[in-house]
């Protein structure tokens, strides 16, 4: 289960984020600095894996956006992953269809 | 304003816009509150059912029911037509529609498997279907065929496996097709691997999960030896946590997995901390007795190097493999040495008090292990967990090695007290204790210590100075033989009362001897936190360090209290002279402060504590915790007192099965009536005394869960003579499934042994099984029959919290257990006037079933709910307990689905609310 959807610029702001999980806003500015700080630290060739507390954090990083899901230890990892994948194709789909390079979106 | 929302909400779910009815769902599903669910919950679900929804608007309606369920399962009414429903969605041609619906009854199914059994072909084929490409081409993904309805698949087939053979030989054939399709093409990219891949390891983790037979596993034993040297990382990730979930489930890969050590041990050096973790994961669990030394020592090579991120876990997986797979305790002690040096940082408390009752109870290993502590006390840099260790093991075993060179109790003295400014101040009041064991041990050193302890008599802290000054005290000259008796070696810890819940009272064995400060102390230290919460305020491990006395402020205030009360009491013929050495504590004035709680605790002892309890204060503690004490104080006293008069049966008869047949041989009316009473109490109390005669007594602490039991039977010989050739018969009943634990041969004089029975319950049973107890003393064959306190109630747990009955879904649920046998009932009165707060405390409390509010509108009528947990399954028992205060007469009406279980619960019912409390 997808307990929520972040999606990060390389300074750690917040460009886009679904909470399915009641948290506080404290707790939510919370989570993503610390997800932001582990996610930082890892370099391009570790896995995309990462423990977190008692969930799991699946992150793909596109040029300057990471994009994490936060999920149960007992889904399928790669699953996810791909999940991420798909998401981002559309989006460079649809906005593209706008006109729009993702690349703009990227760059910000 | 919320009907209105709610109000256009349906409307736009009824919509004839898939955006509107779609835009909506969304809605419904993100805000979601109560209100909102009860009352769209079934728009939603007709979107989801109704045949002319729209797909795209169909699958949003699957996931937002999902969304609802999630938070709420009583939305649901599962009945068969829906059932059908569900089913014939799975047959869908559009995928999407398909996996929304796999999403959300593989959820439903976690509560209710029972009901979609029938499902699980319906998967099968779906996977068959994906596999051979007969849906649409767009869910292609990468050139894989939608990886996540299969993955979905594959997940659901987990919580509902295939029972029939056909259905298994499908699913085998599935599972082989995706083996067989793991290869590459050569220009695949990224995505299609990890789409690939997602399925395979999907597959893996169900082969594993299935423990499938022989051929698919050596398939995946090999699939997984190939990832963990993969050249990708995430697959090294999966591979490795794969392999973790396969030792974990079946213990018997560890030699196919033996070739791959070399590779995991290497995962250790990764650099990045995931794949670290999995890998210490899996060697932990890989690790058995013959890999054991091998793993051992990578991971302590690990451990110096590794950083403080998994440095806690390494320091505690290290630990308890060391333990588990010792052969020889010198090797455990060793690796605990070691593990202090490199990273005593990271020993918890835990970790080395273990370390020291191992060596306590192991008289084999004190020399070795005091040679090797005072070794590493010497070595830099040292760590305060080493000197914490090494002054309590010096302290007790430093005259074992006082004559190899260079170890002179001069030595030893220097060396701890070398460290004795640097370290914290519990551990200088541990390294005080430790020097006045010292001064009993050496007389010759004994000026050195008191001048040290002469220092410290005005140290700042109280605790310090409180020790410092009585140990002074006691090292006065000509008062060698109260310092011999207060110091003395502390006896072996009890091993088997280790595992039981109440830390105050686990760590105690029963007074067999003179009384050591420590052990008495810890005595003193539970006596005086007294019934209230003994527990809770000493908490796990913490008594350990009472032992060695960093508790309370006044332990050797209490200490000697506790002694002079357990010297009195004990009746006569003690083999050391405690009583004397009590009369020349009070003498000595030491017991100033005295402690009141103290003496009402150990007045009531009997001079013998039992189950692993120093004093009266043990059992009240005990009974507290389930019904309160001042019930059950007089019940205890009458159980021990009267029956340890001569009235116990005694000599080699056998008598009759049954509690009163049992345990009642030869008492009184009234003695048989507290034997009755205590009985009764023990169907309700997990712990208590069982038996008593003269010489013996037994009692047992138990633990239930499931199916499942577990008790520990204590039996404290009370007698000046040892019982030997002990025997303990279990009656083998074929209602339970009972392993025996090992049974002690002979128990000495004022010493207490336990033996540990496992059991699992196979049906309903009325009655208790018995075992039977013989032994000799003084040459005297003595045999009893003593009926175990094994009820069928003890098996009932409050309902499952998923499936919490609330009025109506009671009352419906009542309604449908009708039948020949399903109900029993019983209309009794009771023989002393109805308590209605005590009633809903036995039921609440005593048989651990749930009390339901509000269904009954009269306040005195109870309604309950449990469920009895069989080797079988669950069996769900409701009941009613109607009240006639007037006539002091009880209804009490039981059902369930099985004519036994009601039957027998009811009468255990009524043989608790009959006598009254």
């Amino acid at each position: 289960m997808i307990h929520y959807f972040i999606v990060q610029n390389r300074s750690g702001k917040t460009r886009l984020a679904k909470w399915y999980q009641p948290y506080t806003e404290e707790e939510k500015t919370k989570l993503t600095s610390e997800i932001y700080r582990l996610l930082n630290a890892r370099e391009a060739k570790f896995t995309n894996f990462l423990e977190f507390r008692t969930y799991k954090i699946v992150y793909r990083r596109y040029v300057g956006l990471y994009f994490v899901m936060c999920v149960d230890t007992t889904d399928n990892e790669l699953a996810v992953l791909e999940a991420i994948h798909l998401f981002v194709e559309i989006l460079d789909n649809y906005v593209r269809w706008g006109n729009f390079s993702l690349g703009t979106l990227f760059d910000q | 304003m919320v009907p209105l929302i709610i109000n256009s909400l349906q409307e736009d779910l009824q919509s004839r816009s898939e955006h509107n009815a779609c835009l909506a769902l969304s809605t419904i599903a993100t805000i979601g509150g109560k209100d909102m669910s009860e009352s769209l919950a079934p728009h939603v679900m007709n979107l989801l059912i109704s045949t002319t929804t729209p797909s795209a608007v169909r699958k949003k309606a699957a996931l937002c029911f999902l969304r609802l369920y999630r938070r709420n399962s009583q939305i649901l009414q599962l009945d068969n037509n829906l059932l059908q429903k569900f089913f014939a969605l799975l047959e869908d041609h559009d995928l999407g529609v398909v996996n929304s619906t796999i999403a959300l009854i593989s959820e439903i199914a976690q509560n209710d498997p029972a009901s979609f059994e029938l499902a699980t072909p319906r998967i099968l084929k779906i996977l068959l279907k994906v596999q051979n490409l007969e849906y649409s081409r767009e869910y292609m993904y990468h050139s894989v065929p939608h990886p996540w309805v299969q993955v979905r698949c594959l997940r659901f087939l987990k919580i509902i496996p295939p029972s029939q053979k056909a259905h298994l030989d499908q699913l085998t054939q599935i599972l082989q097709k995706t083996f067989n399709n793991t290869e590459m093409p050569r220009n695949a990219t990224e995505n299609q691997r990890n789409a690939i891949n997602a399925v395979l390891f999907e597959a893996i983790s169900l082969v594993i999960h299935l423990d499938y037979d022989q051929g698919l596993t050596a398939t995946v034993v090999n699939f997984l030896g190939r990832f963990i040297s993969a050249r990708e990382t995430n697959v090294r990730y999966l591979g490795l946590e794969a392999m973790a979930h396969l030792t974990q489930s079946d213990s018997n890969q560890g030699p196919l997995l033996r070739k791959y050590q070399k590779i995991v041990v290497a995962a250790l050096q990764e650099s990045d901390i995931s794949l670290r973790r999995r890998s210490l994961e899996l060697l932990y669990n890989m690790c058995d007795r013959e890999s054991s030394k091998e793993i051992l020592v990578e991971l302590l090579n690990y451990l110096a190097a590794c950083d403080v991120a998994i440095k806690e876990e390494l320091v505690v997986k290290i630990a308890i493999l060391a333990e588990k797979f010792s052969q020889t305790y010198a090797w455990y002690v060793d690796v605990i040495l070691q593990l202090i040096r490199i990273a005593g940082d990271y020993v918890s408390d835990e970790i080395w008090f273990r370390v020291i009752k191992i060596v306590t109870n192991n008289e084999d290993i004190q020399e070795y292990a005091a040679r090797n502590v005072f070794k590493s006390l010497k070595v830099e840099p040292w760590h305060e967990n080493m000197v914490k260790v090494g002054g309590y093991i010096l302290g007790e075993f430093g005259d074992l090695i006082v004559n190899q060179p260079g170890s002179g109790p001069m030595d030893q003295f220097k060396t701890l007290h070398s460290r004795f400014g640097a370290v914290s101040i519990s551990t200088r009041a541990l390294l005080l204790s430790t020097y006045a064991k010292f001064a009993n041990l050496f007389p010759e050193i004994k000026s050195n210590i008191r001048e040290i302890l002469t220092q410290h008599q005005d140290h700042i802290e109280v605790e310090i100075q409180q020790r410092a000054c009585e140990y002074l005290r006691l090292t006065v000259p000509n008062a060698e033989q109260l310092l011999q008796t207060i110091l003395e070696a502390i006896p072996p810890w009890d091993e088997k009362a280790e595992t039981a819940a109440e830390p105050a009272k686990k760590r105690y064995t029963a007074p067999t001897d003179g009384s050591s400060a420590a052990k008495t102390e810890n005595g003193g230290a539970a006596a005086a936190a007294g019934g209230a919460g003994a527990g809770a305020a000493v908490g796990t491990g913490s008594g350990l360090v009472d032992l060695i006395g960093m508790g309370a402020p006044q332990q050797v205030t209490a200490t000697a209290t506790a002694v002079s009360q357990q010297g009195l009491a004990m009746p006569g013929g003690a083999t050391r002279s405690v009583g004397q050495a009590a009369a020349q504590l009070s003498l000595l004035d030491i017991g100033t402060g005295s402690q009141p709680a103290t003496t009402p605790a150990a007045a009531g002892a009997g001079g013998f504590g039992f189950g692993a309890t120093p004093t009266g204060a043990g059992p009240l503690t005990g009974f507290s915790a389930n019904i309160g004490a001042p019930e059950v104080a007089p019940i205890v006293g009458a159980g021990v007192m009267p029956g340890a008069g001569p009235a116990a049966s005694a000599g080699p008869e056998s008598s009759g099965v049954g509690p009163t047949a049992a345990l009642g041989t030869g008492l009184t009316e009234e003695q048989r009536a507290s034997v009755q009473t205590m009985w009764r109490r023990l169907c309700l109390v997990s712990e208590g005394v069982i038996f008593q005669d003269a010489n013996l007594q037994i009692g047992m602490k138990s633990e239930y869960n499931g199916a499942e039991g577990r008790v520990m039977i204590y039996f404290g010989n009370s007698s000046t003579m040892p019982l030997t050739k002990f025997s303990v018969v279990i009656q083998n009943v074929p209602y339970l499934n009972i392993q025996c634990g090992p049974a002690p041969t002979v128990i000495a004089s004022r010493a207490q042994a336990t033996q540990p029975l496992k059991f699992q319950v196979l049906r309903e049973f009325p009655d208790s099984p018995c075992m039977q107890v013989s032994y000799v003393n003084v040459n005297k064959q003595v045999t009893h029959v003593v009926p175990l306190p094994i009820f069928l109630s003890k098996f009932l747990s409050p309902p499952a919290e998923g499936a919490a009955v609330a009025g109506p879904t009671f009352l419906q649920k009542w309604k449908l257990l009708v039948g020949p046998g399903m109900e029993s009932q019983e209309i009794f009165p009771s023989k002393v006037p109805i308590d209605i707060t005590w009633v809903h405390k036995v039921f609440a409390q005593g048989f651990k079933i749930s009390v339901l509010e509000g269904v009954d509108p009269l306040k005195n009528n109870f309604v309950l709910a449990g469920t009895l947990t069989l080797a079988d399954g669950p069996v769900e028992v409701l009941a009613r307990l109607e009240t006639n205060m007037e006539a002091n007469v009880y209804r009490i009406t039981v059902r369930s689905s099985r004519s036994a279980s009601s039957e027998f619960l009811k009468a255990l019912f009524v043989s608790q609310l009959q006598a009254g409390q």
